[in-house]
């Protein structure tokens, strides 16, 4: 039930306070469950953001502090009920109060940093995270708020009236005893040193200070990592890999997430030195790196911030054991991020040299969709062995695979084989493809093609296709085309004639499009002439290639 | 970049550090949590229909134990907390689809046997499966059904396996709740004396009760209560770690710590000595605490912070091997103080303590951190007996309050002139009367 409808329809408050307070909290609520259904930079979490500060700014001004009462599916201001929701999963009220808090305020110097935080804390409990380490108290306290105050108890408690006389869950006597050695022996001091006051060096005390700093974590984590695996190297300690095996996982997670490329490849080296008497648990522990979803976790987080995969990634991934081209290939079929296929494409690359062929057929047994990506790679690192699988996958006639192969042509240079499938393109049911075909063989400037070209003008082609139409037999063969287009034009008549009608639509736009392309000055007449008898459409193509003809010269001529 | 776009840079990013390590968790959870519910629900009404030796239980035990390996490989614990209507799965609440399925039915099954939770801390064969539902099929005893449940789940053999108390949501904190600084290290020492046991019992090390302790320290304020009880080595393991937390606390906010930091540096400082608990013979204790620690999942700061300073915790400042991190160079310093200035082994007085460590300054110690923790504890720090010029005997009581006064604590009087001890000492002030003649000998007093 949305809490506003409850205002309304129970009537529970009257004056402003109330409502502003309920649009404050409303805007908390919903901006912090947004996170759950929006991407962080989407419009909506905008809106739901300025919102949010717009309510409080409101209140604030209005009322000053906002000082609330935690109830279990209710927030309390003075006596009014100003926050109402009977769902737990969408309950502001009920999150804090399972987590034990039984009062909130806000000051009415409350900042937008702190408002921000606050919404932070309740953003990550209302995902659902695991938190072992924090509650929801502890992460309020942690924020270290200066106008926003708590007061929690425990979120519940064992119920006493349930205690059983014998139950001897709190007899002290049963704790654990100090071991005897504990901390022994006590270091050894040879003399006694002046214990007096003397100011602290600010320089080295924010030094320290800053290893306690977010921002060190990752040398930290290195420095554990380090420590844990002497550990293990050491005969004498019971520290096996298992026991790493969890930490190692999340490290490379946090260190994937973070973007901490460098600190990865260090953290492999460390693995292989101290590990390197244990050759079959080393590279259990190296390949766990290069799991799937760790490798996907990586490229999503790097193809925000990067066009291109970094060298280190690269240098991480040679380090690892195992195929990593097919278990690149494998994840990118996994993938349907842009941003992440760009990657996972570009790392590929380097792993296709000395296995060429092996990759091209990698193509014919994956998904089309993943075939698109491949044939691209393929075009960057091993162009010509597109060639003898060009056939087949015109013979398959997948859309996107297609596409891609024709994007690429130009780097496989000339085959017969090629320009033979390129021909047979003509015919694909796809639009893209059969233009793309028409550029391909175009670019090869493939006479053959020529009257298969001619033949895709037709009064159900786009205008798009007929205009690569056009151009296309315009680039392959100059003087034929020039004729072809002049009798497309007028069928019925010279150029000196004068005499007869106009040619059918589709093939007049082809001409036009064409002949804009060629310089021939005799044809300006022509295409005159055409536009003085087109429909709207036509006569702007021809007057348009008119224009296109004359600045061409005028700027050969200037 | 205007305000609102960069607090939407700002959240995304703080959630998908605080998602890092956890990714899909809680979907996980949620999914085979609740599966498990039902299926333990399923279980538990069975045997109110057929014999345990039927073959309706195959399936269900089937499943049960298929639940029970896949939560734990990602939990590492898991724990059933049914709170009045609503079922938890390591704090995740159960969401049911419909108010008739099985699992709605679990809280009341376990309230038969006055339970509200219970926690798997090891995986189940069949074979413990049958025995925990025969351990709950029993008829349960009056007055003592709990109690009963628990004896029987421990002749049964079933170690991994707790149950607690039933839960209540907490209204408000109690009016007659003792808030003293004492009451409040008792209720954290008995905290951590529980976190010893129960790693003692194999369960996995829980930070949230510690984390709660440490805040509760923290908002109490850190004065000089409770520092200074000659009590030598008690006994009971929380008694020494919370005195290293407040230790290490005062020393870390003497540093000019944040409020996140001090409250990690506190669980650590609990912590630190945990390997204790459950080392092998002959092993290390950092070692054993170190890997005690690594069995809680999710990747935090905390935790790794935590578990550094475990490792590092005896290491000096000056080791070949690098110096160790700031938790565990400030556990250094909190912990030997601690030991040096009450074990009956080095009969030292808090100041001397104190010296002895200075003069180790730069080679154990941090110079920085010691000088620091010098500057708060002061020249006489709380529980060193001093021989004043009148011949009266005082004990100090206070921290350092300003430098000016750094070697003139505020005291409580132990030995008058006349050579009489007080039943209630005396406040003295040594900023405003009194001559130090110099340390009195702590075991006349």
């Amino acid at each position: 039930m949305d809490s506003r409808i409850a205002w309304h329809s129970t009537g529970l408050m009257s004056e402003n306070p109330g409502k502003d307070a309920n649009d404050v909290l409303l805007a908390l609520a919903r901006a912090g469950r947004s996170f759950l259904l929006y991407d962080p930079g989407n419009e909506a979490i905008r809106a739901f953001l300025e919102d949010y500060q717009d309510s409080w700014a409101r209140y604030a001004k209005a009322h000053g502090d906002l000082d609330l009462t935690v109830r279990p599916f209710e927030l309390v201001r003075g006596d009014e009920v100003v926050y109402l929701e009977r769902d737990r999963e969408r309950s502001l009220a009920f999150k804090m109060f399972r987590d034990g808090v039984r009062s909130l305020s806000i000051g009415q110097h409350t900042t937008w940093d702190e408002l921000l935080r606050l919404l932070e804390i309740l953003s990550i409990r209302f995902t659902g995270i695991r938190q072992q380490e924090d509650d929801l108290v502890t992460l309020l306290w942690k924020a270290g708020f200066k106008h926003i105050d708590i007061h929690a108890v425990e979120g519940f408690i064992p119920d006493e009236e349930e205690d059983e006389e014998d139950d001897d869950d709190d007899d002290d006597d049963d704790h654990l005893e100090v071991p005897a050695d504990q901390d022994r022996p006590f270091p050894v001091f040879a003399s006694r040193g002046e214990v007096v006051y003397r100011d602290i060096d600010l320089e080295a005390q924010v030094t320290a200070l800053s290893e306690a700093d977010s921002r060190h974590l990752a040398e930290d984590s290195l420095r554990l990592a380090e420590l844990l695996l002497q550990l293990v190297a050491d005969e004498d300690d019971a520290m096996r890999p298992l026991h790493l095996q969890f930490f190692l996982d999340e490290l490379r997670d946090f260190l994937m997430a973070e973007e901490q490329i460098g600190r990865l490849v260090r953290l492999v080296k460390m693995l292989q030195l101290h590990l390197r008497h244990e050759p079959h648990l080393l590279e259990e522990t190296l390949h766990r790196l290069t799991e799937t979803e760790a490798l996907l976790r990586i490229t999503r987080s790097i193809q925000k911030n990067h066009a291109a995969a970094p060298p280190e990634l690269l240098e991480l991934l040679n380090m690892l054991p195992g195929d990593h081209l097919a278990h690149l290939i494998d994840v990118l079929s996994s993938e349907r991020n842009q941003g992440s296929r760009r990657i996972l494409r570009q790392l590929i690359e380097p792993f296709v040299v000395g296995r060429e062929a092996w990759f091209i057929d990698q193509v014919l047994s994956v998904k089309p969709e993943v075939a698109a990506d491949l044939i691209r790679s393929a075009g960057h690192c091993a162009p010509r062995g597109l060639v003898p699988i060009a056939g087949e996958l015109v013979a398959r006639g997948d859309e996107a695979a297609l596409t891609e192969l024709l994007w690429q042509v130009d780097r496989i240079g000339s085959s017969p084989d090629l320009d033979a499938a390129l021909l047979a393109l003509l015919s694909s049911p796809y639009e893209a493809v059969r233009v793309g075909a028409m550029t391909a063989l175009a670019n090869r400037a493939y006479e053959p093609a020529f009257g298969a070209i001619a033949a895709r003008s037709e009064p159900s082609s786009s205008t798009a296709e007929l205009e690569a139409v056009g151009v296309a037999l315009a680039l392959i063969d100059p003087v034929e085309a020039t004729f072809l287009f002049r009798k497309w034009i007028r069928p019925g008549g010279g150029l000196m004639g004068l005499l007869g009608g106009k040619g059918g639509d589709a093939q007049c736009w082809s001409a036009a499009a064409g002949l804009e392309v060629l310089d021939d000055p005799k044809d300006d007449a022509l295409l005159e002439w055409l536009a003085k008898r087109a429909g709207k459409g036509l006569y702007a193509r021809a007057r348009k290639a008119l224009v296109r003809r004359r600045q061409r010269r005028e700027g050969r001529h200037g | 970049m205007d305000e609102l776009r960069q607090a939407q840079i700002q959240l995304g990013s703080a959630l998908e550090k605080a998602r890092s390590g956890d990714l899909g968790l809680a979907e996980l959870v949620r999914e085979h949590g609740l599966r498990f519910v039902q299926v333990f629900t399923s279980l538990l009404r069975l045997t109110k229909l057929h014999d345990l030796q039927n073959q309706a239980f195959d399936i269900p035990v089937r499943e049960f134990r298929s639940c029970i390996d896949r939560l734990w490989q990602e939990l590492g614990a898991i724990h059933v907390v049914a709170v009045q209507d609503q079922i938890y799965v390591n704090d995740i609440r159960m969401r049911p689809p419909s108010p008739e399925d099985a699992s709605t039915d679990l809280g009341r099954l376990l309230r038969e046997h006055n339970v509200g939770g219970i926690s798997f801390h090891t995986t189940m064969d069949q074979q413990d499966i049958r025995r925990l539902v025969r351990c709950f099929a029993a008829k349960p005893q009056a007055g003592r059904r709990r109690t009963a449940l628990i004896e029987r789940m421990r002749i049964s053999g079933l170690e991994g396996v707790d149950v607690s108390g039933v839960f209540l949501f907490k209204v408000g904190a109690d009016a007659d709740e003792d808030q003293s600084t004492v009451q409040m290290m008792e209720r954290a020492t008995a905290a951590a004396a529980e976190a010893w046991d129960a790693v003692a019992s194999h369960r996995i090390p829980n930070p949230l009760p510690m984390r709660r302790a440490v805040t509760e320290m923290l908002a109490e304020g850190l004065n000089a209560e409770g520092l200074w009880e000659q009590e030598g080595m008690i006994a009971q393991p929380g008694r020494h770690s919370v005195r290293v937390a407040r230790l290490a606390l005062l020393l870390g906010q003497e540093l000019g710590m944040s409020g996140a930091a001090l409250q990690d540096l506190g669980v650590a400082a609990i912590f630190h000595d945990i390997g204790y608990a459950v080392r092998g013979p002959n092993e290390a204790h950092e070692s054993a605490g170190a890997r005690l620690l690594l069995r809680q999942r999710g990747f935090h700061e905390a935790k790794i912070r935590r578990l550094r300073a475990t490792l590092e915790h005896h290491k000096d400042f000056s080791d070949i091997g690098g110096k160790p991190g700031l938790f565990g160079r400030i556990l250094r310093i909190a912990e030997d103080y601690d030991n040096l200035a009450r074990s009956k082994q080095t009969g030292f007085s808090p100041a001397v303590a104190l010296e002895v460590m200075v003069s180790e300054a730069g080679n154990f110690y941090d110079p920085l951190l010691l000088q620091t923790f010098v500057n708060r504890l002061g020249c006489y720090p709380p529980g060193t007996f001093l021989r004043l010029g009148d011949g009266r005997v005082v004990c100090s009581r206070s921290l350092v309050r300003d430098p000016d006064i750094f070697d003139r604590p505020e005291c409580f009087l132990v030995v008058d002139e006349e050579g009489n001890r007080p039943s209630i000492g005396a406040i003295i002030d040594l900023a405003y009367e009194g001559e130090i003649m110099g340390l009195a000998q702590i075991g006349s007093f």
